[in-house]
């Protein structure tokens, strides 16, 4: 309570100095009047009264100086009073030199900005909390796989064993999180059982949730949308309700509007744009058209989160989870070999448990990389900024030093004067981060809840403050290190530019951390952009010019087995027969994306570890290899006759066959494959029958593809897509599909795309990554360039006098650029080899970090290739020269007889 | 007009808190109350006063107000803080054993 007290008038005489001394006078003053007036009642006259009174005080000087004294009296106090006198004094220099601390907090803005931004984000995965009621009554359960029996995803025929659990929970839902493609945009959509809004307990905010019957398959789908999607796609428009919209080309009918609050269930801080119910995964679903999705136990793809009943905990829970586990294995040996389930509450989770998930993993990578080193660059940009400023001050600082000041107070003053740089660097920094923030959220294709709350301001000042002080304190520490006599006598600074000294020096250390760093960012640039094109445009392995897909839905049609069989091999006969079709085949999965991690083994000799490998299971038919232009190189492809009855074959690309078999030419090897979690005896063993050629799925951590083909009409997946391959264009062949269609049934659910279409879907999230790498590197360069450019302006400016003489005595204009460029040109060669060597080992290190989905069609990485070293040093060069060369000519221009007069 | 000792400057403190503890009071006013109470034993100069009441007001056993006095001017007014009436009571009870041990040991010499 005392110290209310004090606060309030601790802060008054810290910020209202002039008022605290305004009140002691007008209370001395008082104290004279009065007693001038008790004097002048006691009978003296006016001129002794004031004076009497005035003698009784002791004057008006002592105590008003003694009450001062009074205000200043605790440590405290004295430390924040001459910190707020260094601030003023601070603050008045820097108004004074407007340019220089516009530039300083601009840099350390942009710096700190972006830092911010990129906490933000981290901020958003990592404490955002779970939006449901009674959140500590949920739990997320998962089956566990591997050796270490770690948690991973459930199986949906599991999912149905977890929600008859009725004596530990009361609700249990099941969500697949995934993307969809809305109006060629790709949005966040959750594939959900009808009961997930009832467990999250949340009221949908219009409309209606979906029903129970929407869970059976084959019912009309119905899609819910995302409040947030609502407002930033649909325009806040009630109307939206029941009317049909297209998600991955499929027609649905909005049914309702989410609760605002209900987050997505892959992470509290995203929201899911669509949901959909777990049905019409055949349907709408893209990349998870598994046909095996909600049948198969092997297949644990989804999340599963669960109420737990009334006055159960949740270690009891896990109790009676592992009774369930236990039987689980013993009723299906096959597919649940007894790792067990795990219960976890769902407000302990931050991402999920065992998942590496590939753009949480890219994300922290990139922006952690990235913004930290555009951090250092504008650190050392403001540190040699304060540097050069520093040189250039030396005169005043020993003028001080000679007047007695002490080398801790001229510290403590220059540390104040980039620390109020900084803050003013934060305030410019939050208006970026709040910029940035607002241009993410458009950007990226997830709803991400960014927000600035507490934790960044927080942690924004806290970076401030760091910076201004650590890039302080060695500008500070060298420019108060004076010989005073020389630097009294003449220009301390002149010395400090002059040719020939020495070379590591703080200043030039500083610019060649600044432009090195940036050759690392652009080469990073560099790296992402042959990545992604390398993806894109360059040889996958296999055709996209003129390649579609159609993937239809019988089932959600109705048809019979023997009817989806016949519709797809009219579709097929039809499509042959189109002109301009060279090849077309019909199989289960799409051919891109949709392959399927299977151990195998070879056929006869029980397994080992070191006799397993992992392979990639393709379905293929007869037509595939022709279709996708892959080249068989030993062995034939699939025939019509390899189907039902007859002997298993499989074709393997050349990568498997020569690291599963030690020879490319693996015909007539026989090999088993089966699910990570099945047991031996559920393996089946296929000969092989051809050898292909490495298309699809190679790694950039280096190593072919392995992918087993099989085909379709062996396994029992049915066949769901028609891909063909036409000599014109690839939208024509769309049309022609779309055409064929709707004459054979218009009212089956179809989506037609072309093959460059379903590349740029896997590829989308490459590209947003690139954007922000790329972002941030042209920012390190412009930091750069405008540090080497103030460094360059400054000593240049300080060499006025010497170029002024030497223009004088007939010294060419050119002459002069040489004079300075040399110096810089030597530094920026410095620079640039560090950042060569920095670029090399660093962009292993990153390659070895990055995996790239197996949707994601890499080859083998680039790595640093001289040809990007060559251009991206070609391009720092240009900018660091440009940025030295304009101060140098400006001052080569300058009127000699105007920069000696100055001296 | 003997200077005042040591021991009675430090119990300035008191005695200010003491007359603030019966009402709010201006500083000039405070000082003739000094006076009158002590008779002229106590010479606290008006000069020493001010700097006293300061000190008291920053370390927050008492507040000030400006407000208007009895003859119509703008005075600045010192009033007890809670804490401030608290730490009267615990200095009174300690001055109270001080000065009577003392007087004990004046009386036993005296003998």
């Amino acid at each position: 309570m005392r110290w209310l007290f004090k606060a309030r008038l601790r802060l008054r005489s810290l910020f209202a100095w002039s008022a605290v001394e305004q009140d002691i006078e007008d209370e001395l003053q008082y104290h004279v009047e009065r007693q001038t007036e008790a004097n002048l009642a006691a009978g003296m006259n006016e001129r002794e009264a004031r004076r009497a009174a005035l003698r009784l005080l002791g004057g008006m000087t002592r105590p008003k100086e003694e009450c001062r004294d009074a205000h200043r009296a605790s440590w405290g106090m004295r430390l924040l009073d001459t910190l707020m006198r260094d601030g003023k004094h601070a603050l008045r220099r820097l108004v004074h030199d407007w340019q220089f601390a516009l530039a300083a907090i601009l840099i350390t803005g942009l710096g700190i900005g972006i830092n911010s931004a990129a906490f933000s984000a981290v901020n958003a995965l990592v404490f955002t909390a779970t939006s449901s009621a009674e959140a500590e009554r949920l739990v997320s359960l998962y089956q566990n796989v591997g050796e270490r029996a770690e948690p991973a995803g459930v199986s949906y025929p599991a999912y149905g064993d977890l929600a008859a659990a009725t004596a530990a929970f009361s609700t249990v839902a099941a969500i697949l999180p995934g993307t969809a493609d809305y109006e060629g945009q790709l949005v966040f959509a959750e594939y959900v059982t009808a009961n997930y809004l009832k467990m999250a307990g949340h009221q949908v905010f219009a409309g209606r949730w979906f029903t129970g019957d929407e869970d059976r398959l084959g019912s009309a789908p119905a899609i819910v949308i995302g409040y947030r999607a609502w407002q930033t796609r649909f325009g806040s428009d009630y109307r939206i309700l029941g009317q049909t919209i297209r998600v991955n080309q499929v027609p649905v009918t909005v049914v309702g509007i989410g609760p605002a609050q209900l987050a997505s269930a892959s992470h509290p801080a995203l929201s899911a744009d669509f949901w959909l119910p777990v049905a019409a995964l055949n349907t709408v679903g893209s990349r998870h058209q598994l046909p095996d999705l909600l049948t198969r136990r092997g297949q644990l793809a989804f999340e599963v989160r669960a109420r737990l009943q009334p006055g159960v905990r949740v270690n009891q829970a896990q109790a009676m989870m592992n009774v369930l586990g236990q039987r689980l294995a013993q009723d299906y040996p096959e597919t649940d070999p007894g790792k067990g389930i795990t219960v976890v509450r769902t407000d302990s989770v931050v991402i999920h448990p065992g998942e590496q998930d590939l753009w949480v993993k890219l994300m922290s990578i990139t922006l952690l990389i990235t913004v930290g080193l555009v951090l250092t660059i504008a650190c050392s940009n403001l540190a040699t900024l304060l540097l050069v400023r520093g040189t250039s001050r030396a005169k005043e600082v020993a003028v001080r030093l000679a007047l007695g000041a002490t080398r801790s107070q001229l510290i403590r003053y220059l540390l104040t004067e980039s620390v109020l740089l900084s803050l003013g660097g934060a305030l410019a920094g939050l208006v970026l981060c709040y910029w940035t923030l607002h241009s993410i959220a458009a950007i990226i294709p997830f709803s991400l809840q960014l927000r600035m709350d507490h934790r960044v301001l927080a942690f924004t000042f806290a970076l401030s403050l760091l910076t201004g002080i650590t890039m302080g304190l060695a500008p500070a520490l060298r420019s108060t290190r004076l010989d005073l006599l020389p630097a009294l006598r003449k220009d301390a600074a002149a010395t400090e530019f002059s040719p020939g000294q020495r070379w590591f020096t703080l200043k030039n250390i500083l610019l060649t951390t600044q432009i090195a760093g940036s050759f690392f960012l652009l080469m990073g640039t560099a790296f992402m952009v042959r990545m992604v094109a390398s993806a894109r445009w360059q040889e996958p392995g296999f055709a996209v010019q003129g390649v579609a897909l159609a993937s239809l839905d019988t089932h959600l049609a109705g048809y019979s087995e023997a009817a989806a069989a016949r519709i797809h091999s009219e579709l097929l006969r039809r499509i042959s027969a189109v002109p301009g079709v060279q090849a077309v085949f019909s199989s289960a999965g799409t051919p891109v994306g949709s392959h399927v991690s299977r151990e195998i083994e070879l056929d006869g000799s029980p397994g080992s570890e070191a006799a397993r490998w992992q392979g990639k299971l393709a379905w293929a038919a007869p037509g595939y290899f022709e279709t996708l232009q892959i080249p068989v190189l030993y062995g034939r492809p699939f025939r019509e006759t390899d189907g039902p009855g007859r002997p298993l074959v499989a074709i393997v690309s050349e990568s498997l066959a020569r690291r599963v078999f030690g020879t490319t030419n693996a015909i007539g090897r026989r090999f088993r494959y089966g699910d990570v979690e099945r047991s031996q005896e559920a393996k089946t063993a296929v000969e092989i029958v051809g050898v292909v050629r490495d298309a699809e799925g190679a790694s950039p951590g280096g190593g072919g593809p392995a992918v087993f083909y099989l085909p379709a009409a062996q396994t029992s997946a049915p066949a769901t897509t028609l891909v063909a391959r036409s000599s014109g264009s690839a939208t024509a062949l769309v049309q022609a599909i779309q055409r064929e269609l709707r004459t054979l049934d218009p009212t089956l659910p179809a989506r037609v795309r072309t093959m460059e279409q379903q590349l740029d879907e896997d590829l989308r999230l490459w590209r947003w990554a690139l954007g922000v790498v790329g972002g941030m590197s042209v920012v390190a360069l412009a930091l750069a360039a405008i540090g080497l450019y103030a460094v360059v302006r400054f000593a240049v400016a300080q060499r006025s006098f010497e170029f002024g003489i030497r223009v004088a005595l007939g010294a060419g204009r050119h002459q002069i650029v040489w004079l300075v460029m040399r110096e810089i040109t030597i530094l920026i060669g410095a620079s640039l080899v560090a950042g060569m060597a920095i670029s090399v080992v660093g962009l292993r290190l990153a390659s070895s970090l990055i995996e790239a989905p197996s949707t994601v069609h890499l080859e083998a990485l680039p790595g640093v290739t001289p040809l990007t070293l060559l251009s991206v040093a070609g391009v720092l060069a240009l900018a660091a020269g440009a940025a030295a060369y304009f101060p140098a000519r400006q001052a080569a221009n300058g009127d000699p007889s105007v920069s000696l007069r100055q001296q | 007009m003997s200077k005042p000792t040591d021991l009675v400057q430090g119990t300035l403190n008191l005695l200010i808190l003491k007359i603030l503890a019966l009402e709010p009071q201006n500083g000039w006013a405070i000082g003739q109350r000094l006076r009158q109470i002590s008779g002229d034993v106590l010479q606290v100069s008006d000069g020493s006063l001010y700097p006293a009441l300061h000190k008291l007001e920053q370390q927050g056993w008492i507040q000030s107000e400006w407000k208007v006095s009895e003859n119509n001017r703008r005075a600045k007014y010192y009033s007890l803080t809670p804490p401030g009436l608290r730490y009267l009571e615990e200095e009174t009870a300690s001055w109270d054993r001080l000065s009577g041990a003392i007087s004990a040991v004046v009386k036993l010499k005296a003998v």
